[in-house]
């Protein structure tokens, strides 16, 4: 069988909304993940035309590029002839379903070599007139004639104006909300919290948080991260990134404890300390065919190997991943133990600590999935070896480069541990779980 | 044999043409193919005008056609104009009976043109430029193709005459009379969206130009076939004198033209001075005309102010750089195939524009310097100059992503690893720029080509440790790099022809001009530069007032044709203070000739802040007084004032010596390249033809010696000519 291999990959660092990438879109940022690729190849004397397709992950699709992969890399500089595209449907698990479909079309024998990519620029999701008032503007832009003209501002501008009964509807916001059950991914969180047989109280998701801070703060200090992130250059700002700027300096159980929740202000108990936050950020991971990577004497970073997803009810999508490491344990016949860590995306600390407590207990996996066939306990995590440098929380979760993160961030922790296995998982709105092992070896 | 075409006009003529391909269609258009016969582009010459001609009464006689499309053969070039070669030629020979018959011919023909019943219409692709222009403008209609080269200029002034084929006629009488004078006076170049919206082109067509140029593949492109259209309409319906619109509508009001030209004309004289007569001459062309009818105004008004013009040194002059400039060119051999991907080490002032610019010509760019904040500063300053672009409607945001995406920064030198070419501009130390080298070298293929952008070191001096010598090359620019045309690539002893073909040849993708120069202290233009720029510190030292050594270089027309007139003080404020003296104190090699005023010029750099300029906000700095105040309490010196002639004697004398040691050294070879290097270097005016060339003209050789060795008595041995001087041969 054809063995995938990631040769190298790396990202920008995690900026929060509104910091330094907000002026840039996701395919400028794509664009300069691809360039930094391109500058790794020529220091490999790997030719360019070696890649043969580009598969990118970006879930806010920006609306003036529906392909921001293809955007990213023609003007980046790859040659016009290897073609892209993008995954967006898979909301948060984009990025490792892209590794996957490039695994497959490795696999699979139909290409050797693919660049993956994931970008998102979650600061430029447009804000959108209501649908009253957007039908009034379109209907303006047909008037001809001058009374056609005036009757149309006459009718336009109280509407535009109004913004309390015709409000703009922010798009974050509606990206964020599942139409399925009508509830923002907060609130998703707050079932998962608010679940008596769960039992998880607010202590418990501030002190996670906290936890994610101080590990993702020390990874930085003992330099860990310059594996994996590339500093980026702004032009927009003139500016200059280094480090992840969403890490909190002052997290802490006594300033996490006075956050108000904002999804159930009166009765919840998910805040914004204990969430993951909005990201803006890219990422690459160039994969090839064992053979040919060896061939070429490129490094070699690691193995992508199987992957799984699952789908859950919507209104608790946090707990699909549990569905979906499930199914990837049987279907590879590995046990939980058989791993060395675990990257479980920190969407919200009350999602982690639901999925690490249902795959520990024999009762709650009854109960949670046993009526879609999955009763046996699967085992524990151990806490050193889950998200050992923090995640989604201090880092940030730009949706569509999550999954890479977890991908880079594990395979660059099993070098360091010299360890064989790694397995990451990510809930994905909408009620589905996604998750891959990575090897070494 | 594929160029034969079917149908022909009549039997015959085609034999007869040699820079023109004719094909009637079975409609009864005639297209006209222009095609230069040994050409890139095509030229109006007494050949070209008098096939013109026979077409011309072909149409007009040939009862079969009923109409004519003009369109070029040469892909992306419609018509570059008259022939300046053989203008210049009747200029240096002061003979004009040729040009005259010519003008003359033109006007009577672009007339029958106008007057004919049946309809001309141009199909421009490619830049329509001066006499080009003016042959579409005698069509009765012209289309644009939205080609990326398609622009309308009548850029004649550049040249110090005007636009000489009724173009001061005609293109008043169709896009108004302001719109015309603002085309004509500053040879603004027009685009075809922006030629539509001014009236200029009737119609802007989206057209794929063939890359076969045959007429008969080329009859096939939308352009072609709109203008076949448009003549099939025209023949129905002639065209109707359009209406003006708006302002221009106003302006062009018979009672308001005389305000509207006297605005013109102190617009002009605001920034070219009374230096150079022709736009003016245009705007009296334009003034008079406008009152009779087009072919009387042609030959009674533009055509003797055209001869008279023609006949001037400024035009001569004007003809002559701007050749010089396509010699350069020609002269500098490009290697093939060139370089694609280029390192620029250095990410300062110089670096970042530079990197910009290959960026725009669309080279993948590595920018490398040691310091992130720099890199990013630099980045922020490329995006600006873009988005500044696209703002203008310059280039399209598409052209702003790939240029930005194009440049990748980093701090790591491996990344230039792969390059086959490095820019080098690091900041001026010569241990920095060797330790950069010895960097690059340990990191770069053997093949690679390391070009040095130094302004104060010689290329030897920075390629003394070099493991491969011959891969060092000079690449100056001028800073700022978008405006100045000039690059000196600077040849060393050992610089291999690899290395310069290729640095040439990125120069001129760049669209510089490459002046090969030899390898010496300064160059060429920094050295000859530095003379006049010591003299005039020196000047400010004994007490001579800034704004008066700054008014007698205006007066005399330094950086006149950068449309902003400026003296050595105000450039040395330009170039900053620490970066001049930096090149006055490296020149100090040259000799007892370079005497710089570190003591006064230490007074205008205070620690840890800016340097003190000599102007600030358009008045003389206060704080630069001063500091010229506190120096002159230490050195006492005489105060009598000095008279303009002897200003204007000790600022330019100098520069001349030192040209012609540059000649006798070899630096380059020919006066002319001198001229050219100070023209489009530093800013010597035009019209005075160059810095030899005006000495040659105001001076004899021994006059000049004497008058050095006048100023050597009174001023010291700075002054003193070289040996030779007067014996001439510059």
């Amino acid at each position: 069988m054809r063995n995938v291999v990631v040769v190298d990959g790396f990202r920008t660092p995690f900026c929060k909304e509104g910091t330094e990438f907000r002026e840039t879109d996701a395919d400028v940022l794509g664009a300069w993940v691809v360039r930094d690729m391109i500058q790794r190849c020529h220091r490999w004397n790997l030719p360019l035309d070696t890649i043969d397709c580009v598969l990118g992950s970006n879930v806010a699709t920006p609306m003036h590029a529906v392909n921001p992969t293809r955007v990213a890399a023609v003007t980046a500089g790859l040659p016009l002839t290897i073609p892209a595209d993008t995954v967006a449907g898979k909301n948060c698990g984009s990025g490792v379903t892209a590794l996957y479909y490039a695994s497959l079309r490795i696999r699979s024998g139909d290409a050797d070599t693919v660049l993956v990519i994931g970008m998102e620029a979650m600061s430029r999701i447009p804000v959108v007139y209501h649908k009253h008032v957007a039908d009034l503007l379109l209907q303006y832009g047909k008037a001809r004639t001058l009374r056609e003209r005036l009757a149309g501002t006459a009718a336009l501008l109280p509407k535009l104006l109004n913004l309390t009964r015709y409000p703009p509807q922010v798009g974050l916001l509606l990206g964020l909300t599942d139409p399925m059950c009508d509830l923002i991914m907060g609130l998703t969180a707050e079932n998962i919290a608010k679940d008596p047989m769960l039992g998880i109280s607010r202590l418990e998701q501030d002190d996670y948080a906290v936890r994610s801070h101080t590990r993702a703060a020390a990874a930085w200090d003992k330099g860990l991260f310059a594996d994996e992130v590339v500093p980026m250059y702004v032009p927009e700002l003139s500016g200059y990134v280094e480090r992840d700027n969403g890490i909190r300096a002052d997290a802490g159980q006594e300033t996490f404890a006075n956050m108000k929740p904002v999804f159930d202000r009166r009765h919840g108990s998910v805040t914004p300390a204990n969430a993951s936050q909005i990201t803006d950020a890219a990422a690459a991971v160039l994969l090839m065919e064992a053979e040919k990577a060896k061939s070429f004497g490129l490094p070699i970073l690691g193995y992508v190997r199987e992957y799984a997803d699952f789908g859950y009810e919507p209104s608790c999508m946090g707990l699909a991943p549990v569905g979906a490491i499930a199914k990837l344990l049987s279907k590879t016949g590995l046990a939980l133990k058989d791993c060395s860590l675990f990257e479980i995306n920190e969407a919200f600390a009350s999602v982690v600590l639901g999925i690490s407590r249902i795959l520990d207990s024999p009762s709650l996996m009854e109960r949670k999935f046993g009526r879609y066939g999955l009763t046996e306990r699967l085992g524990e995590i151990p806490p050193d070896d889950l998200n050992p440098h923090g995640g989604a929380i201090a880092l940030g979760h730009p949706v569509g480069v999550s999954g890479l993160r977890l991908a880079l961030t594990s395979l660059f922790e099993l070098r360091r541990r010299d360890a064989e296995r790694a397995l990451i998982s990510a809930c994905v709105g909408g009620g589905q779980g996604v998750a891959m092992i990575l090897e070494r070896e | 044999m594929s160029d034969r075409h079917p149908v022909t006009a009549a039997s015959g003529d085609e034999a007869e043409l040699k820079h023109f391909k004719i094909l009637l269609l079975d409609d009864g258009i005639l297209l006209a193919g222009f095609d230069y016969a040994g050409k890139s582009v095509n030229v109006l010459n007494a050949e070209s005008v008098s096939e013109w001609q026979h077409i011309v009464h072909l149409v007009g006689q040939t009862d079969g056609i009923k109409g004519a499309v003009l369109l070029s053969l040469k892909e992306g070039n419609f018509c570059a104009g008259a022939d300046l070669e053989q203008m210049h030629d009747a200029q240096t020979r002061q003979s004009f009976q040729a040009m005259e018959r010519l003008v003359l011919t033109v006007h009577r023909l672009f007339d029958e043109m106008a007057r004919s019943s049946k309809p001309f219409v141009a199909a421009v692709e490619g830049p329509c430029l001066g006499g080009g222009l003016e042959l579409a403008l005698a069509c009765h209609g012209r289309l644009a193709g939205t080609h990326t080269k398609t622009c309308f200029a009548l850029p004649e002034v550049k040249l110090g005459i005007l636009p000489g084929f009724g173009g001061t006629q005609r293109l008043p009488r169709l896009i108004g009379l302001s719109a015309a004078l603002e085309m004509i006076t500053a040879g603004k170049t027009v685009y075809p969206r922006q030629a539509l919206r001014m009236g200029l082109v009737d119609e802007m067509v989206t057209s794929v130009p063939s890359s076969v140029r045959t007429l008969d593949r080329v009859r096939h492109e939308t352009l072609v076939q709109t203008a076949v259209g448009k003549a099939h309409t025209l023949r129905r319906q002639p065209a109707q004198p359009k209406p003006l619109h708006g302002i221009q509508r106003l302006l062009n009001f018979p009672a308001v033209r005389p305000l509207v030209c006297h605005y013109a004309r102190r617009q002009v004289i605001q920034r070219v001075g009374h230096f150079y007569p022709a736009p003016l001459r245009a705007i009296d062309a334009i003034q008079k005309g406008m009152s009779e009818g087009v072919l009387d105004a042609s030959l009674t008004i533009e055509q003797p102010l055209l001869l008279e013009l023609m006949a001037s040194r400024t035009s001569e002059y004007l003809v002559g750089l701007f050749l010089a400039g396509e010699t350069v060119k020609r002269n500098a051999a490009s290697a093939s195939p060139g370089v694609t991907r280029v390192a620029v080490l250095g990410a300062g002032l110089m670096g970042a524009q530079i990197a910009g610019q290959l960026a725009e010509k669309g080279h993948p760019v590595v920018l490398r310097d040691i310091s992130p904040s720099i890199l990013a500063k630099a980045m922020g300053s490329i995006h600006k100059a873009q988005t500044a672009q696209v703002r203008k409607r310059l280039i399209q945001p598409s052209d702003l992503r790939y240029r930005l995406s194009r440049i990748a920064p980093t701090v790591r030198i491996e990344d230039v690893r792969s390059a086959p070419l490095v820019i080098e501009a690091v900041s001026e130390k010569l241990d920095v720029k060797r330790a950069v080298l010895a960097e690059f070298e340990s990191h770069a293929g053997p093949e690679a080509i390391f070009a040095t952008n130094t302004s104060s070191y010689t290329v030897a001096a920075i390629a003394a440790g070099a493991a491969h010598q011959e891969r060092c090359v000079g690449l100056h620019f001028f800073n700022p790099v978008a405006k100045m045309q000039l690059v000196e690539v600077v040849r060393a002893p050992f610089t291999s022809n690899q290395a310069l073909a290729q640095a040439c040849g990125l120069a001129k993708r760049l669209g510089k001009f490459p002046l090969v120069v030899n390898d010496g202290p300064g160059f060429l233009v920094n050295r000859i530069l530095s003379r006049y720029l010591a003299e005039a510190v020196i000047l400010v030292g004994e007490g001579t007032p800034i704004r008066r050594i700054d008014a007698v270089a205006k007066n005399f027309g330094m950086a006149v044709d950068s449309g902003h007139p400026m003296g050595p003080l105000e450039l040395l404020d330009l170039i900053g203070l620490p970066v001049g003296m930096h090149v006055l104190t490296s020149l100090a090699v040259l000799g007892s000739r370079i005497e710089s005023r570190d003591a006064l010029l230490q007074h205008f750099l205070p620690e840890n802040q800016p340097p003190v300029t000599f102007w600030k906000a358009g008045k003389e700095n206060p704080r630069a007084l001063q500091a010229i105040s506190r120096y002159r309490r230490t050195v006492p010196s005489d105060t009598s004032p000095l008279s303009d002639d002897l200003l204007q004697e000790r600022l330019f004398l100098p520069m001349v010596d030192e040209a012609v040691r540059c000649l006798r050294e070899t630096i380059v070879e020919k006066p002319w390249q001198i001229d050219f290097a100070l023209t489009y270097g530093i800013g010597f005016p035009a019209f005075r033809g160059g810095l030899l060339t005006w000495a040659r003209q105001t001076i004899t050789p021994s006059q000049l010696a004497q008058q050095l060795e006048a100023l050597t008595a009174k001023y010291g041995k700075r002054f003193e000519p070289c040996p030779g001087l007067a014996d001439g041969g510059w």
